[in-house]
């Protein structure tokens, strides 16, 4: 936390001349001072959001963005700050074109990354996600903050991993566990978020009476992390995840019958629940208002349209691009001369051991090396 | 003072009557207005009131709900129909459609903001529409006229323009789903397509 004992003169002309400076600055030159460029970005940054001016920043930062990146799939600081202001000004709509940006490059050198950058973006992201109701995504970018390879737990990360536990509680309705490359610091994560967990645990359960009594046993910690809006949306979607389970038994089902089931109080509440998620398309169905029934529908729909192609066709294009980069990078680790140094070193100690108690020495070295290759993959 | 380039383009959508993309242009003038210099004698102020509108045309309430946090107190107090306006988007936040229409149709409106009221109407009833022809398959008319803003006769008629069946007794619509199908279109285009995926997967 800055604190800024500046005149009010002094402010001001400080964010005028960097947002104008922002704007008309030359690519190569910025490049030239990296750090100093990003220095005077987070400064920038800070200024305004203590001054209440952060609406200001943020067509000026993501100007200087888009010219600070090497490449619109590089990750810099000022992806940090573009998505803090973003939040605080409450302009969410802003964040998006930066979001839509697929980062997979980081050039520490060349735009004076640090690992604290990184986590902050993705976890800002996240929470622009939550905003716009994008949980899915949201889940993606909480889950990237979260697996960041790391021996010691961050702040940053564990406010991460409670949002990511509430989000995946309001999709999945049970918390999806982490990817094998995830750090060994779950462990650590789960028990300082054990409220969470003690939450999700519960939840899984679907038991309104136990999850709001768990919710107002926690609800001073959830109320410090401001996660309470969260825990109450995950709360609305319990009668939702009851009648989506419904449709995987029956075929049609009585209004009332639906209503006792969710534990919904009347088949009036029960109708105008199905109809907002027949709205939001969580669920495919239809009302029968004369009979009091509903008709769920097979999820396939009649989709073989040319819409339907062009949506296959994207995703083919989307695997085979990220195979030919995986292809690229799996080369470029291959001829690395850190890589092969070690290979050759094993490869040496091997064929020595192999001599001395007479192993076939090709098949050895294949194995070695083959091994070598999947671990570093 | 040079007027922003945003509010020309605002004041030509609002004038041509056709609101598509009218949410964006409001955006990109709030963010032009947020960049005066602090010391400017008469800053442009952004147009609440029809950028409200503009995301309530698409039904986008998450951005109304958002806009309505930003906005200035003093814009607010300043502008009566603005606090009416916002009524309306709390009703469609709750899904309270008849309240939503009861308010658009009943409040006296200025001259200058009828088109977009209208236009704010349109929409609603036309997602009603298919939003009960998706979802259901027997309708009380009651029900129907309240989803969707209408009267009951109102709503019968649109329902014969629609072709939605009657029922004998007169108050049950059976709407039905008007679903287009594309069939796909294949051209030599695909086949190159098709032939460079099976190159891929071979190698």
């Amino acid at each position: 936390r800055v604190t800024i004992s500046l005149d009010d003169v002094y402010w001001r002309d400080f964010l005028l001349q960097v947002q104008q400076f922002l704007k008309a600055c030359s690519k190569a030159q910025i490049l030239l001072a990296p750090q100093k460029f990003a220095f005077v970005c987070r400064k920038f940054v800070e200024v305004a959001i203590a001054q209440q001016q952060s609406k200001r920043t943020i067509r000026a930062l993501q100007s200087a963005l888009l010219k600070f990146q090497p490449s619109p799939e590089h990750l810099t600081p000022l992806h940090a700050d573009f998505m803090q202001v973003c939040l605080v000004s409450k302009c969410y709509h802003a964040a998006l074109p930066i979001l839509q940006q697929e980062i997979l490059e980081v050039n520490p050198a060349a735009s004076a990354l640090v690992p604290r950058d990184l986590l902050l973006y993705f976890y800002y992201a996240g929470m622009v996600y939550v905003g716009l109701k994008k949980y899915r995504e949201a889940i993606d970018s909480f889950q990237l903050c979260i697996t960041a390879p790391a021996t010691a737990l961050s702040a940053i990360v564990l406010e991460a991993y409670k949002k990511y536990v509430l989000v995946c509680l309001i999709v999945h309705g049970q918390v999806v566990p982490l990817p094998k490359y995830a750090s060994s610091l779950q462990r650590h994560m789960k028990a300082a978020a054990q409220p969470y967990s003690d939450f999700a645990t519960a939840y899984v359960e679907k038991d309104l009476k136990q999850v709001n009594l768990c919710f107002t046993a926690n609800y001073a910690i959830f109320e410090k992390d401001t996660n309470v809006g969260l825990v109450k949306q995950c709360i609305a979607c319990i009668a939702k995840k009851k009648i989506q389970r419904l449709t995987l038994i029956y075929l049609t089902l009585s209004l009332a019958d639906i209503a006792e089931n969710a534990k919904l109080s009347s088949a009036q509440e029960a109708e105008t629940h199905v109809l907002r998620m027949i709205e939001a398309g969580e669920i495919r169905a239809s009302i029968d208002q004369m009979n009091g029934m509903v008709c769920f529908h097979e999820d396939s729909a009649v989709q073989d349209g040319s819409d339907m192609v062009q949506k296959l066709d994207s995703h083919i294009a989307q695997v085979t691009s990220l195979t030919a980069r995986l292809q690229r990078l799996h080369e470029s680790i291959s001829s690395d001369p850190a890589y092969l140094q070690k290979i050759s070193v094993q490869d040496r100690q091997s064929r020595y051991d192999a001599e001395e108690m007479g192993f076939d020495v090709l098949n050895e070295k294949a194995a070695f090396s083959s091994k070598a290759m999947s671990f570093d993959m | 003072m040079a007027e922003l380039s945003a509010a020309l383009e605002i004041k030509r959508i609002l004038n041509s009557g056709n609101f598509t993309g009218l949410a964006k242009v409001c955006e990109a003038l709030e963010l032009e207005c947020s960049e005066a210099p602090p010391t400017a004698v008469a800053p442009m102020e952004p147009l609440w009131f029809v950028h409200l509108a503009a995301y309530l045309v698409e039904s986008d309430l998450d951005n109304a709900r958002f806009l309505w946090k930003r906005t200035p107190p003093a814009a607010k107090a300043a502008n009566a129909e603005l606090q009416q306006l916002w009524e309306v988007a709390r009703y469609l936040w709750s899904k309270n459609y008849p309240a939503a229409h009861h308010a658009l149709a009943t409040v006296q409106w200025s001259p200058e903001v009828v088109p977009l009221i209208a236009a704010i109407r349109s929409s609603l009833t036309q997602r009603a529409v298919q939003l009960v022809s998706n979802a259901y398959s027997s309708i009380s008319v009651n029900h129907a006229a309240n989803l969707l803003g209408l009267s009951p006769p109102e709503t019968i008629q649109l329902a014969e323009e629609l072709g939605w069946r009657l029922d004998h007794s007169g108050a049950m619509l059976m709407p039905r789903l008007s679903q287009q199908w594309h069939p796909p279109d294949l051209d030599l285009q695909h086949l190159n397509k098709l032939t460079n995926y099976v190159i891929f997967l071979d190698s």
